[in-house]
């Protein structure tokens, strides 16, 4: 179903792409391109360089959506990857292995990013125009109580199978949070996003310390 | 001979040592040392207590403070999870309002804090939130008092 969806949204997103991008020209050859979302010009098949709006998701030809399905992102990933590496571009021009460079690592980055939940959500914050600085102020007395009384749990877990419990119900929560994100952007409250954001936050700060306690005990997964 | 460059290799990288370094001995002193931590009763209506966060970081920060009939603080207990600069700021906080009064308490700022342990301006927010621990801790105990007061009138 969810993935329908996406299908559907990335088919619509190509035919706006299609007839939006009129004035994109071959920076080779100037042919006008009939999409902008192939990486190289159809006609002299050049390298293209990536448009420059920091937006990870259109990178892979997504729409601004929480909902990405990662399968299909390692396989578009791969699959830039593999044309667009500068190691592909030795024996080409000056430009191409720029374009190349600079291409790939922007692929490696928005990859990075999309790939994992809090800095895919982060990211989608931003393109709305929202950031959480170190002026925001965690207030919810309620919330601060519980993430203070779930650090002292980790503290006190005497056992590495404690802190394994203790890991599994926080990666419970850090996926529920990411549905919750999900269906919050669509909706379009990007305020609440916000709030479910931050509380990813925390609760991955609990994963981490999880994480080192379980490293320094020698566990490793 | 592959041994002896391996281990050159090995040594010259010292990633540790670089991380410490970035610290001041102030904050490595507070971090290692902590002083006051620990909790107090929050029941108590002589105990403010005072529980801050900061997002960015998703630091979490609980300062205490216990207060004498004089007005004056008599202990101070702080439990930080985050990180060493979080931690030294709250260290140092309890250390300093031991001992003053609670008016005395309200005038200390982020920056004597941030001075002392010689913060960089990224960690500034750290001593930040201390002094929001603080505050919060002096207001909640104020705001026992008030109640204590007029359930006594």
């Amino acid at each position: 179903m969810f993935l329908n969806t996406l299908k559907f949204a990335n088919s619509r997103l190509k035919i706006v792409l299609k007839y939006s991008t009129v004035a994109a020209k071959c920076w080779k050859c100037g042919v006008s391109r009939q999409s902008q979302v192939d990486l190289f010009c159809e006609k002299c098949n050049v390298i293209q360089a990536p448009t420059k709006e920091g937006n990870f998701f259109k990178v892979f030809n997504y729409q601004n959506s929480y909902n990405v399905d990662m399968k299909d992102l390692t396989n578009k990933y791969r699959k830039m990857q593999s044309v667009l590496h500068p190691d592909k571009f030795t024996n080409k021009s000056k430009e191409e292995q720029q374009i190349s460079e600079e291409y790939s690592s922007l692929v490696n980055k928005a990859y990075n990013t999309l790939q994992i939940p809090l800095s895919r959500a982060l990211h989608l914050l931003s393109l709305h125009g929202e950031v959480i600085t170190e002026n925001d102020k965690a207030t919810d007395q309620n919330f601060l109580m519980e993430m203070m009384e779930l650090n002292e749990e980790i503290e006190e877990a005497e056992t590495p199978d404690a802190l394994k419990a203790l890991d599994l119900k926080n990666k419970q929560v850090l996926s529920q949070l990411a549905l919750d994100i999900a269906k919050t952007f669509d909706g379009g409250n990007i305020a609440m996003a916000k709030e479910l954001i931050i509380k990813m936050k925390y609760f991955n700060s609990l994963g981490m310390r999880i994480n080192t306690l379980l490293r320094d005990r020698g566990i490793v997964d | 001979m592959a041994l002896n460059a391996t281990s050159k290799l090995l040594r010259s990288a010292s990633p540790i040592k670089l991380l410490t370094a970035s610290y001041h001995p102030n904050v490595i002193d507070h971090y290692e040392n902590p002083r006051n931590v620990g909790s107090l009763d929050k029941k108590d209506d002589n105990v403010g207590t005072g529980l801050v966060g900061a997002p960015a970081c998703g630091d979490v920060m609980k300062l205490q403070i216990k207060v004498d009939d004089n007005g004056k603080i008599i202990d101070a207990k702080f439990k930080t999870f985050g990180c060493g600069s979080a931690i030294a700021s709250s260290s140092l906080a309890t250390e300093w309002v031991k001992g003053k009064t609670v008016d005395q308490a309200l005038k200390l700022k982020n920056t004597d804090i941030a001075k002392e342990l010689s913060l960089p301006p990224v960690k500034l927010h750290c001593s930040m939130l201390a002094e929001d621990a603080i505050k919060a801790a002096l207001s909640d105990y104020r705001i026992k008092q008030k109640n204590k007061d007029k359930t006594a009138e």
